[in-house]
């Protein structure tokens, strides 16, 4: 483990977010964020970790281009970059069918393709023409995590997608995202799991209470394919011994 | 489907139910003001072969569908804007709180005086009745709408008109059905009384011709034909447009 300091080829996507504030109802402000900046090379996982309410989901937000109203900017401009969301909610329309809900999101070009091997991988074949309403969560929440992959974007930006998913569910989607990253997708994922961070990112960004700015940001060098069991522990066990708000997960 | 049809039989046996009432009644009171349902079906009978019954049904309810048309779709235009500007709303609120509170009476006589017994006056003072109630209901409708599922559109780029089809309209749907049918229920009954002030054809005309005659058997008929004929349209057209825009929430359960 070593601090990461790679400026390697232009990134893919760089943020910049001097301050981010929010207006309360009574008129004060309250601020999320203040200094961030973060940059996505090509074909990387940089893991959010932070405390709960930080301004991770902010981050994201900003870094996918749905919040613009910050001090900093954003380069490219996400609008120009394809990019496929799952949000903290799954956020599915619930009058539309899980096969619809995934094929909406597809360019016009693509929309009539066949979805079926697709929706197979994510075990949702014996429910594509059912409604979100009959789905669990966890269900709901891999058809959240097709419909940003069907894409094939530049960028996942992947808001705490495992949770509330069985060990085996979670265990095949965590594959199947870290496959896209090794295929060439950026990926920036918050998660609160320590542990699933580990065996993710290439990158891990660790943020500070609100208003939040970077703290470190941990390089993982070791291959994906060769992080285990131990390698995972013990990694987990130097972080949380320098960021004691860690040592729960 | 059992309850399906236990439903239905259970109201096929109310309606028997108040027609036996009727009879009985009528029988007792024996008097011109209160016909028997029979006479009253007789009369149907009589004027639907050989009288104007079946015309003046028509131009009523050629007079309905454009006033609800107009309606519907000003009052939806207007109910959108309002829930989605908080702007416009605060400018035309009390435009539509005195539009819907002023009588029905009152909107008839002044399109009439202002345009003249005229056709388009009598849909135009339907359809300013009808306007503020569905107005009122979309921007309820409007303002429930998910901003979750607009950032979600927003995410994925949809296009202006796959938002419209997939998120909004979708989601004002239930709206849109519960405006219809209680939109439907309130135009026949305000084109009726626009017949009555000011038009030489159609239900209410014809009643307002019964009245004078005293007949009210005719009253009856002519009131009974109409109500079957709006009943038809909640049952075969409302009615299972609501379900299908309900579907997915049936099969929830």
């Amino acid at each position: 483990m070593k601090p990461m300091s790679d400026a390697g080829a232009s990134p893919l996507i760089e943020a910049v977010i001097r301050a981010k504030t929010y207006r309360r109802p009574d008129g004060t402000g309250m601020e999320a964020v203040r200094g961030i900046t973060l940059a996505l090379r090509r074909g990387e996982f940089v893991c959010l970790i932070g405390p709960s309410g930080c301004g991770k989901t902010t981050t994201l937000r900003i870094l996918a281009g749905l919040d613009r109203a910050f001090e900093g900017e954003v380069r490219p401009d996400p609008a120009t970059l394809s990019i496929g969301v799952a949000f903290q909610e799954p956020r599915l329309l619930p009058w539309r069918t899980v096969e619809e809900n995934i094929r909406l999101v597809l360019p016009k070009a693509r929309r009539a393709m066949d979805l079926a091997r697709l929706i197979a991988r994510f075990g949702l074949s014996a429910h594509a023409a059912r409604y979100p309403g009959e789905l669990s969560l966890g269900l709901a929440r891999r058809v959240s995590l097709a419909r940003a992959m069907a894409l094939e974007p530049d960028l996942l930006v992947l808001d705490e997608p495992f949770v509330s998913l069985d060990a085996q569910a979670a265990a095949d989607l965590r594959r199947y995202v870290a496959l896209a990253a090794d295929g060439g997708t950026s990926v920036l994922m918050v998660t609160h799991n320590v542990r699933e961070a580990l065996e993710l990112a290439d990158r891990v960004v660790m943020l500070a209470p609100r208003p939040t700015h970077v703290v470190e940001e941990v390089c993982l060098a070791l291959p994906r394919a060769m992080r285990d069991g131990p390698w995972i522990e013990a990694e987990r066990a130097a972080l949380a011994a320098r960021f004691p708000l860690l040592r729960e997960g | 489907m059992k309850l399906l049809s236990s439903g239905t039989a259970a109201r096929a046996a109310s309606l028997v139910l108040l027609l036996l009432a009727w009879e009985i009644t009528a029988t007792l009171a024996h008097s011109r003001s209160l016909p028997a349902p029979h006479a009253v079906f007789a009369f149907i009978a009589r004027e639907a072969t050989g009288g104007d019954l079946v015309s003046n049904i028509a131009i009523t309810l050629g007079r309905v569908v454009v006033s609800f048309v107009v309606a519907m779709a000003l009052g939806c235009a207007i109910g959108v804007a309002l829930g989605r500007s908080r702007r416009l709303d605060t400018a035309f609120d009390t435009w539509v709180i005195v539009l819907l509170n002023t009588p029905a009476l009152v909107i008839t006589v002044l399109c009439y005086i202002w345009l003249g017994l005229t056709e388009a006056a009598a849909v135009l003072a339907v359809a300013l009745n009808k306007i503020p109630t569905v107005a009122v209901l979309m921007r309820e409708g409007t303002r429930a709408l998910s901003p979750e599922l607009d950032e979600m559109a927003s995410a994925f780029r949809l296009s202006p008109m796959d938002r419209l089809r997939h998120v909004l309209i979708p989601q004002l749907q239930p709206h849109l059905a519960g405006a219809a049918r209680s939109g439907l229920a309130l135009v026949w009954k305000i084109v009726l009384v626009v017949e009555l002030l000011g038009r030489p054809n159609g239900v209410g005309y014809a009643i307002s011709v019964c009245f004078q005659l005293f007949d009210v058997t005719a009253v009856l008929g002519y009131s009974l034909a109409f109500m079957a004929v709006m009943l038809a349209i909640e049952y075969g057209v409302l009615q299972p447009y609501e379900a299908h825009v309900r579907r997915w929430r049936l099969s929830a359960h």
